[in-house]
């Protein structure tokens, strides 16, 4: 789950709207958070695997 | 600051702050004028804080346009464009020794309305630059848009093409804006100007009314005679406006006579402002014969001109023009001193840099920090193929180290017999951070002037950029009356659309021509055909508007004041957008190497290797790569561009060499083709939300690659030169018009006499290999980091963009960040 450090809202990767990253091979990316719309850092692999891993327990 | 003064040259070498060491090696004068000036180019999309529009130009425009409605179109702009120059209020600021000014108040931007609806509603709808009384001048502003948006010259194009392919214009995909010769620019024929004078030019211009009078007042003209009706109206229009030009100059020389006979007490200045009377009654009317009076007469043209418009490059070839009078003045008669011609080039260079109009926020946007592209020609060769280099090159080269302003950049001409002293000082402009000049490989690009436009020999040496990138000869006949500033594709889309059956994801609408559903495509052939459909189809859709603006700019958008400072347009009685010079036309390319970079990754992880379908990846990318994480790292890891390749970079050169074949079958006015010139401005930011997801592994929102041949920012992984190796298999004389290569180099390993040694190698082996243009970077991240910190504490910090410079703190977030994740290349020794 993604955390906003700046009003606390959580929720999955996707719900926060993807702004850019500075390469396209780097590990993390801008987000938007939906709520306040600060900028969010995201370590897009890390937290696509974890989303999944998730799925798959819940499933 | 006291603190920064006591520092040495090595440790101000050391952090990299040059501006503070340029602040006290500048004269006084070149200090004052230097903190003086306005920052007109915009800090994001948004003006600066105080800068205001200037509605007295709009207004005394509109005035006599109104008050001649009797007179053709061309006679009523001539006369409107009189109207400014005898009316509009002049001053002149402290210190200042060249005059002539964009606006009636320092911290003003001129307002064309005639030239745009949407320009004219951006400025009602952006109160930041309304001046005081605001309520007032909205009023005003209100009445002046009511009155000019449904004649502008934009509404006129409208109906140049379907209503639909104007929808698609509009996006930004296709064209950059509309093709209008009032946004054009114009490299300027100094050889005819400097030669004639204003007045010289009018009394040819009077045998040729004289002549026309006589065939068809004097007698019952022939039909061959009839076209002189026109030709008449022509060359009367262009006595109003070179007559005004006059004028104008001349009040300034009224204004500093005042002011020095009745209120100036110091007797320096007093001198001074007589010295300045005598040029500007002098110049433009008559031929310069001094240093002080040709910077003078160029800088009054350049104005002048862009009170007719919105010249948004500035083609100017300053160390040739100039330097003949730098050499009389200062080493053979020595009527001036090197700090004298280094005082009077630095004043030039803030004087250029001060000049903006209002523009729209897509532009500024573009543009982040600069008013226009202002890339000034220096270095080369003469028409003999000799050394071009001479003293005013390197006075030009020392006063933009000491004023350090955005703009103007050089872009340097660099042949194998170029003189050390000159190419000593081009790398310490480079190495003190300004970012240029650029580098353009002379040989190469005088070939292929020939090659695309058939330029003489002779006249290719005397090439000029007219933007950032493109060489035009500034010859009676290879002048380029403008530049259709439109016409540009955003050439990622392509792939974008042959993936998707020419449907625009972003638009979301059917933009290109069906070529199938990608998902289906067996082999690479068919995907690669789809791609080169697609681009095709962007190619002639933005050449049969811009061929239609450019016919037409002569009766909808006629430019008498630019036309009678042409040699070709007074012999002929023609505007200077009337087809009949050997022709300049190119299509900038935005985001252009994306296209090899996708193509291969699909080649590879779909036909070759066949680890996806493209069906997975139609899905993934429809998707935008969400939940596809790991396989959108399978394709960023696909051989890229830079890294000496073959794999990637033979298909970069196929499509390379495809869209250069597909430039002969497309013909401009003139009947030469129209060649691709990829480059980015800073578009490859902007754009990065209109393209969509690419198999490159790029996502909606990512910043696409910075230049027209670099590597994806990061993406080169194997060193300099394994990137000058992937550059150098494109022809840079058949496949391009021009490109445009960005790098970073450390400032650690260039400093001192080694440095020097370091980076002449690097160039050597650059022009060796063919390669037409290299642009470097010397500010560390250290230093490029702090300044996003700190921007108070760094506002004079500059960067290369791509094809430009700005101040860093004028760029956004997202622009700084890319240059910061630009690769630093260690050049080997």
């Amino acid at each position: 789950m993604v955390k906003c450090e700046n009003c606390g809202y959580e929720g999955v990767k996707s719900d926060f709207r993807y702004l850019y990253n500075t390469t396209l091979d780097a590990e993390t990316a801008y987000r938007e958070c939906p709520q306040c719309y600060a900028w969010v850092v995201v370590n897009e692999l890390e937290e696509e695997r974890a989303e999944k891993q998730l799925q798959r327990e819940n499933a | 600051m006291a603190a920064v003064e006591t520092r040495t040259i090595e440790e101000i070498e050391k952090s990299g702050q040059w501006w503070w060491w340029a602040e006290h090696k500048r004269s006084k004068r070149l200090d004052y004028l230097r903190k003086a000036v306005w920052k007109k180019g915009a800090k994001g999309s948004g003006y600066q804080p105080g800068v205001k529009v200037d509605l007295e130009r709009a207004v005394l425009f509109t005035e006599a346009f109104k008050a001649n409605e009797h007179d053709s179109l061309r006679m009523r702009y001539a006369k409107a464009l009189a109207n400014v120059f005898d009316n509009i209020t002049i001053f002149i600021q402290d210190h200042a020794q060249i005059m002539g000014y964009l606006g009636s108040r320092p911290h003003t931007i001129v307002w064309h309305p005639e030239i745009l609806f949407l320009l004219n509603e951006d400025l009602y709808n952006d109160r930041t630059v309304i001046p005081e009384p605001v309520d007032e001048n909205l009023k005003l502003i209100r009445e002046l848009c009511d009155y000019w948006n449904p004649q502008t010259t934009g509404a006129k194009v409208f109906n140049l093409v379907p209503p639909e392919e104007i929808v698609k214009l509009l996006t930004g995909v296709i064209g950059w804006g509309l093709p209008i010769s009032r946004i054009g620019y114009a490299t300027k024929q100094w050889d005819y100007m400097f030669r004639l004078g204003l007045e010289g030019i009018i009394a040819e211009i009077d045998e040729r009314i004289k002549e026309a009078e006589d065939r068809i007042y004097n007698k019952v003209p022939d039909p061959e005679d009839l076209p002189y009706y026109e030709k008449l109206d022509v060359w009367k229009s262009m006595k109003v406006v070179l007559e005004a030009v006059i004028r104008w100059a001349r009040r300034y020389s009224r204004l500093a006579k005042i002011i020095a006979e009745n209120f100036e007490t110091d007797p320096k200045r007093k001198e001074e402002l007589l010295r300045i009377a005598e040029v500007c009654w002098k110049v433009p009317a008559k031929p310069p014969e001094h240093l002080h009076e040709s910077l003078q007469f160029d800088h009054f043209i350049q104005i002048a001109c862009r009170y007719e418009a919105c010249e948004g490059a500035w083609p100017a070839r300053p160390d040739y023009w100039h330097g003949p009078f730098y050499d009389k003045d200062v080493n053979q008669d020595k009527v001036l001193t090197h700090e004298e011609a280094l005082d009077l080039t630095g004043e030039f260079l803030i004087r250029c840099y001060e000049v903006g109009w209002f523009w729209l926020m897509l532009a500024r946007d573009t543009l982040q920090g600069i008013t226009g592209t202002w890339v000034w020609t220096i270095g080369g060769v003469n028409e003999d193929g000799t050394d071009a280099c001479n003293d005013m090159t390197d006075c030009l080269l020392e006063a933009a180290r000491l004023v350090r302003v955005a703009n103007p950049t050089f872009a340097f001409r660099y042949h194998p017999n170029v003189r050390m002293k000159t190419l000593r000082e081009v790398f310490e402009c480079i190495r003190q951070g300004l970012g240029y000049p650029s580098m353009r490989n002379d040989p190469i690009l005088i070939t292929n002037a020939m090659h695309w436009h058939k330029h003489p020999l002779r006249e290719a040496r005397r090439w000029v950029h007219q933007a950032c990138m493109s060489p035009c000869p500034d010859t009676k006949l290879g002048c380029q009356p403008f530049r259709m500033a439109n016409a540009t594709i955003i050439a990622a889309k392509a792939i974008e659309y042959a993936l998707f059956d020419g449907y625009d994801n972003v638009l979301q609408m059917q933009f290109g021509p069906h070529t199938g559903d990608a998902s289906k495509f067996e082999t690479f052939e068919e995907l690669y055909q789809a791609w080169y459909t697609q681009v095709k189809w962007m190619m002639d859709t933005l050449v049969k508007l811009t061929n239609g603006g450019r016919y037409m700019a002569q009766f909808l958008d006629p430019r008498p004041l630019l036309s009678g400072l042409y040699e070709r347009c007074v012999e002929l009685g023609v505007d200077s957008s009337h087809p009949s010079e050997r022709g300049n036309s190119w299509i900038t390319f935005f985001a252009w190497m994306e296209t090899g970079d996708s193509l291969a990754a699909v080649k590879k992880l779909v036909f070759d290797e066949k680890k996806y379908t493209m069906a997975q990846l139609i899905e993934a990318l429809r998707n935008n790569w969400e939940g596809y994480e790991e396989m959108r790292m399978d394709f960023v890891r696909a051989p890229k561009w830079g890294n000496d390749d073959d794999y990637v970079d033979q298909i970069h050169v196929r499509c390379h060499r495809d869209v250069a074949k597909h430039s002969w079958e497309i013909k401009d006015p003139t009947g030469n083709p129209w060649p691709p010139l990829p480059e980015n401005i800073a578009a490859y930011v902007t754009n990065a939300t209109k393209v969509w997801a690419l198999p490159n592994g790029r996502r909606l929102g990512d910043t696409l690659y910075d230049g027209g041949c670099s590597p994806g920012a990061g993406l080169d992984k194997k060193g300099p030169t394994a990137v000058l190796r992937s550059v150098a298999k494109i022809d840079h004389i058949g496949d391009v018009r021009a490109t445009l290569l960005n790098q970073r180099l450390s400032p650690q390993q260039l400093a001192g006499e080694k440095g020097f040694h370091i980076w002449h190698s690097y160039i050597k082996t650059w022009a060796e290999l063919g390669i037409d243009h290299v642009q470097f970077n010397m500010v560390d991240n250290e230093t490029l980091k702090a300044a996003q910190r700190e921007p108070e504490k760094y506002p004079e910090l500059i960067v290369r963009i791509a094809g430009y410079s700005a101040h860093f703190v004028d760029l956004n977030k997202k622009t700084q960040d890319t240059i910061i994740a630009r690769n630093v290349q260690e050049l080997g020794v």
